[in-house]
């Protein structure tokens, strides 16, 4: 079945975007593009400010300053109702005291479309979610994935220019959340319509977003394709909460050539423990810096030919692969991924790798990347 | 502390049981008994004979069917007047913004605080005012609003999911549409419980509807059994079996009702 939107998506611009709660700030001026038809994930943990950004594109709150521009017009005094915007709550919000037919409707109902114009949108929401035989239960007859579609389908009928979605998935169990995310995916690449979903779930938002704005603390802190956002972070903060397991990090201090001598090392380099790297040219700015290695990008090796030398801790089968636990250059935890039948065992004295190209330099003063 | 075994806890029930349904028999008993048989020494439990006229001899002794339906009108005046006031005012202490709502909402439970037979006078001479002593408006009007409606109308309403009332805003729904059609709905059950005991509350009414009706044409049931009890005389089996009756329709309310009076209690964390 194939259903397209009867009218071109909307774009989205946030200019000077702040929200303020008395002294506390919970959004700072965020300033963000959206394009028509695009799907852009908003991802950080509880509290980061992300669902306030939603809402205030709703128009559910008020924003302290700045504004939002929809489909090229400012909607700073348009009611929720008249922003053409639909929104999937966390809880799904579906009333409680009316049929599955009767919550799909009452947006159509609520807007005045004829009855069989209702009949129409209705059935086809529900064809295209399965929904069918459940039109005359209520919500509490039904299991959370079924009312996850439910709240969907309400979405979906309005036929919005925007879709926004809080959270959808959090209350679903991980196979159903799976399911239900190739469903989304699906379901933005049959209507093209513009859909904002906010998560603090990585997973969900690597494998949804064309683009991830990546928030902490009320600010953006990234706002990128996922895969710039895992290869380039912008800083420490996105690279240590995008990617499972998480990015391995070690701080050391920048070493002239004099100071490293005793290393036999010809230009500055980053001493931190038992790590010794030179530096590329522009990295020397700051005094001390982090380092951040993702799993994939560390191998384990005897120990002879090797950037440092660690000892085994665990080592984790997965059957695809092989998670290993080892000491970092200061004796931190550290995961490398290996192949699955790689032969180490707990204990076992190795050498550690460190792929050049793929290990990220930042300030470890505020974090941010250097180039 | 232990738990009372199960022996004591049927024994303090039964009591308890006991302790409200003695009244209730000894009115049944009282109301089949001879006129003078009350009197004797020990009383007894159940009439020699039960007399079945006396229920005919009360309810023709006065206009009992008249008292009746004073009594339905001005009690279901209350309860449509509770209902909406204390629905509508209840929805907007526990969800619109407006200033001062906390004070007004303060103020508004201080006046639990005044006992009701302090303000009695004033009512009175308010609705004698008005011109409005003996007739049905009079009865009812200084009844309509219930503070104690308010707040468990308020407890009700903040109960609402506030994403129900957000999915609605963007549904479309404007703020009449989503107090009518969402926050409603999902208070019925103490919108139930309101209605049976502002019904409740205006049938067993005695002290307003004596003060504020003359006539035996607006008396209430209530003050039509009380008029048995007179100085010098009283016709106890005659009162009695006008209380029986009297109690009949609130018996037969609670029966139909008791399912939604326990939710309703029970949603807003109020005890009865």
């Amino acid at each position: 079945m194939v259903t397209t939107v009867s009218r071109p998506p909307a774009g989205i611009a946030l200019r000077g975007l702040e929200k303020r709660f008395g002294d506390v700030v919970a959004v700072h001026p965020l300033d963000l593009e959206i394009a028509p038809g695009e799907f852009v994930v908003f991802v950080g943990p509880s509290g980061c400010g992300k669902t306030t950004v939603l809402r205030m594109i709703a128009g559910l709150d008020d924003p302290s300053a700045g504004a939002v521009w929809i489909g090229g017009r400012a909607v700073e005094h348009v009611e929720p109702a008249d922003r053409d915007v639909a929104m999937v709550f966390q809880s799904y919000a579906l009333y409680p005291h009316m049929t599955v037919r009767e919550n799909l409707a009452f947006g159509l109902r609520m807007r005045k479309h004829a009855a069989a114009d209702i009949e129409r949108r209705v059935s086809r929401a529900a064809g295209v979610l399965g929904l069918e035989a459940l039109m005359e239960r209520r919500p509490g007859q039904l299991s959370g994935g079924q009312k996850q579609r439910v709240a969907f389908g309400r979405a979906m009928v309005r036929d919005p220019q925007v879709f926004l979605f809080d959270e959808p998935l959090s209350n679903l169990d991980a196979r159903l959340r799976a399911d239900m995310r190739r469903e989304i995916a699906e379901l933005h690449a049959r209507l093209g319509a513009t859909m904002l979903y906010v998560t603090h779930d990585q997973v969900e938002a690597m494998t949804l977003g064309q683009r991830i704005a990546v928030m902490r603390d009320g600010r953006l802190q990234q706002y990128a394709p996922p895969l710039e956002i895992y290869r380039q972070p912008a800083n420490l903060y996105v690279a240590t909460f995008i990617g499972t397991p998480s990015i391995n990090l070690v701080t050391g201090d920048i070493v002239a050539p004099a100071q490293a001598a005793g290393r036999a090392e010809p230009s500055p380099c980053l001493v931190a423990g038992r790590l010794s790297l030179p530096l590329a040219s522009q990295q020397s700015a700051s005094r001390r810096v982090t380092i951040g290695v993702r799993a994939e990008n560390l191998r384990v090796v005897p120990p002879g030919d090797s950037d440092f030398t660690s000892v085994v801790h665990r080592v984790e089968r997965l059957g695809n692969e092989s998670l290993v636990h080892l000491d970092g250059p200061l004796d931190d935890p550290w995961i490398a991924r290996a192949a699955a039948d790689w032969a180490g065992r707990a204990g076992d004295a190795v050498g550690v790798r460190l792929d050049r190209q793929h290990t990220l330099w930042f300030d470890a003063g505020d974090g941010r990347r250097l180039e | 502390m232990t738990r009372p075994s199960r022996a004591l806890r049927l024994v303090m029930l039964v009591a308890a049981v006991a302790a409200m349904l003695v009244p209730f028999a000894w009115m049944i008993a009282t109301s089949g008994m001879e006129e003078l048989e009350v009197f004797q020494d020990p009383p007894p439990l159940w009439p020699a004979e039960f007399q079945g006229g006396n229920y005919a001899g009360a309810l023709t002794a006065q206009p009992f069917a008249r008292y009746f339906v004073n009594a339905g009108v001005f009690a279901l005046m209350v309860v449509a007047g509770q209902l909406i006031t204390s629905a509508t005012a209840g929805y907007a202490f526990a969800r619109l913004d407006f200033r001062g709502r906390r004070g007004l909402f303060l103020l508004c439970l201080s006046t639990l605080m005044v006992p009701a037979v302090v303000i009695l006078i004033p009512r009175f001479l308010f609705v004698d005012a008005l011109e409005l002593t003996d007739t049905h408006v009079g009865l009812a009007s200084t009844e309509l609003v219930s503070v104690w409606g308010i707040f468990l109308m308020r407890q009700s309403f903040r109960q609402v999911p506030r994403e129900l009332e957000d999915a609605a805003r963007i549904d479309g729904a404007g703020p009449w549409r989503i107090f009518w059609s969402i926050a409603l709905p999902l208070v019925r059950p103490a919108m139930a419980t309101l209605a049976l005991f502002a019904f409740l509350d205006a049938w067993k009414n005695l002290l307003w509807p004596l003060i504020v009706t003359r006539s035996l044409e607006m008396r209430t049931v209530e003050v039509g059994i009380a008029s048995f009890h007179s100085t010098y005389h009283t016709n106890w089996p005659y009162q009695m079996a006008a209380a029986v009756v009297a109690v009949a329709p609130v018996l037969l309310l609670f029966a139909f009702t008791q399912r939604f009076l326990t939710q309703g209690l029970h949603m807003t964390g109020i005890k009865g």
